[in-house]
């Protein structure tokens, strides 16, 4: 189910109302599989839109508080996660990676915007 | 053999790739198989010899293989109206006339330097060159030599179209764009600022994910796959890799079942593949590598591409987006 937010905003926009109803069953499937982020791009191929959709589409769940921005830290080698953040300044110039078994600078990192499922909806789907 | 001739081939081929003139001799049904530059280099003094080619066909493939072969090309968008008068303004402000025809880079330039700008069509084309120093430990003297490294740098738009590319060849540890050692976004961004400048448009970096996805499902595909990298939405990645020999990824079990599972959500990233002559309507002579990665917007082409070939394959990248 929607909440008040989006579906206020689904109302007053009804050719963006499927899209917003299919994110949201979509970050409800992630929720019921234990997965508690969602990575634009990868919703995007989930939707069949363009990343740049689907980041606009994120941006109405995050005003509507159910997701949370955090930046990934990735190993550009492993594409593992060495570390998340949640400011941009936190982010360190360089990581050590255990799957590579040494320190990466900047030209072997890419930082990745992810959006976390709030606790209070993944609750909701796991009652 | 006419000696001048021999001459002026052995000059002209100084720095090419012998494989890329291999090629481009093969695109224009001059089939050779010479695998040194002295057999090569007799073979194409032979040919000019015979008329069957020319100085400024010979000399044309050139900057054709000094514009594509190696490069990593990041490919854009802009959504501005951009006229030509304007990007000719644009030129002029930073002392720069349209040619009328391509030039080889200076090599080893002490600073970045505009190898010419052309305006063909709604074409721009700009070339610049400059100098890198890449690190080598020598250990009989105990200390480190640096090493001079030309690098070509080509900007490409379609003012009709929108769409543009830049081609670099890939920074070494030290370059002009930064203080610091490697820092390699500072030598990219330094050429997309430029193009901007040039173009007055914001560059937007092309998304390619919807182009992979066709790329790689399409039946009948017009690529080997080779590798294939992409995340699931369990957000974890996978890749898979051909260790040996042409074999396409795709026909293996193991990705069949994987992507009878998932794979119409699969967030394609990174793929390594071949274009297949056979799919190409003669426009390429020889299966041609690429490597996209969908998340930096880039297509990267081995050492030995010429223009034709890196031009089919962003050309089809285009078509599919």
């Amino acid at each position: 189910m929607l909440s008040k937010k989006l579906e206020s905003f689904s109302e007053r926009n009804s050719t963006l109302a499927p899209l917003i109803e299919q994110l949201d069953s979509y970050l409800t499937w992630l929720v019921e599989h234990n997965v508690t982020e969602v990575i634009p791009r990868v919703a995007a191929a989930k939707l069949g839109i363009s990343e740049a959709d689907a980041l606009a589409l994120l941006g109405l769940f995050l005003e509507a508080g159910l997701v949370k921005p955090r930046y990934d830290l990735v190993c550009t080698v492993t594409k593992s996660v060495l570390g998340s953040y949640y400011s941009r300044d936190e982010i360190p110039d360089d990581a050590e990676c255990r799957l590579c078994d040494r320190q990466h600078d900047a030209d072997e990192l890419r930082v990745e915007l992810v959006f976390e499922i709030v606790k209070g909806r993944a609750a909701n789907a796991a009652a | 053999m006419d000696k001048k001739i021999l001459a002026q081939v052995e000059k002209t081929l100084h720095n090419a790739s012998i494989a890329s003139v291999r090629s481009w001799l093969k695109g224009n049904g001059k089939k050779f198989s010479a695998g040194t530059r002295d057999r090569m280099i007799a073979r194409v003094a032979t040919l000019i010899e015979k008329s069957e080619i020319t100085f400024a066909e010979l000399e044309d493939a050139i900057i054709g293989i000094e514009e594509a072969g190696g490069k990593l090309l990041v490919l854009y968008k802009f959504d501005e109206d951009c006229t030509s008068s304007a990007v000719k303004t644009q030129l002029a402000k930073l002392g720069l006339t349209i040619a009328t025809t391509r030039q080889l880079a200076k090599p080893s330039p002490s600073k970045p330097t505009v190898a010419y700008a052309t305006l063909q069509g709604d074409v721009l084309r700009v070339k610049w060159s400059e100098t890198h120093n890449k690190p080598r430990m020598d250990f009989d003297q105990d200390k480190v030599e640096y090493d001079d490294v030309s690098k070509v740098i080509v900007l490409v738009a379609n003012l009709k179209t929108k769409k543009a590319e830049i081609r670099y060849d890939r920074p070494e540890i030290f370059h002009p764009h930064s203080g610091s050692a490697k820092a390699k976004d500072s030598y990219f961004n330094y050429y997309a600022k430029l193009a901007e400048t040039i173009l007055g448009v914001k560059l937007i970096k092309s998304e390619l994910q919807k182009a992979l996805k066709k790329l790689i499902e399409d039946q009948p595909s017009l690529v080997r796959l080779h590798r294939g990298g992409h995340t699931n939405q369990r957000n974890n990645y996978f890749s898979g890799t051909v260790r040996k020999g042409e074999a396409d990824i795709r026909d293996d079990d193991e990705y069949k079942a994987m992507y009878a599972k998932s794979g119409n959500a699969w967030s394609y990233e990174d793929q390594s593949f071949y274009w297949r002559p056979d799919r190409s309507d003669g426009a390429l002579t020889r299966q041609v590598f690429s490597h996209v990665d969908t998340l930096a917007s880039s297509l990267r082409v081995d050492a030995d591409c010429w223009d034709a070939e890196v031009e089919y394959a962003v050309q089809k990248i285009r078509e599919l987006q």
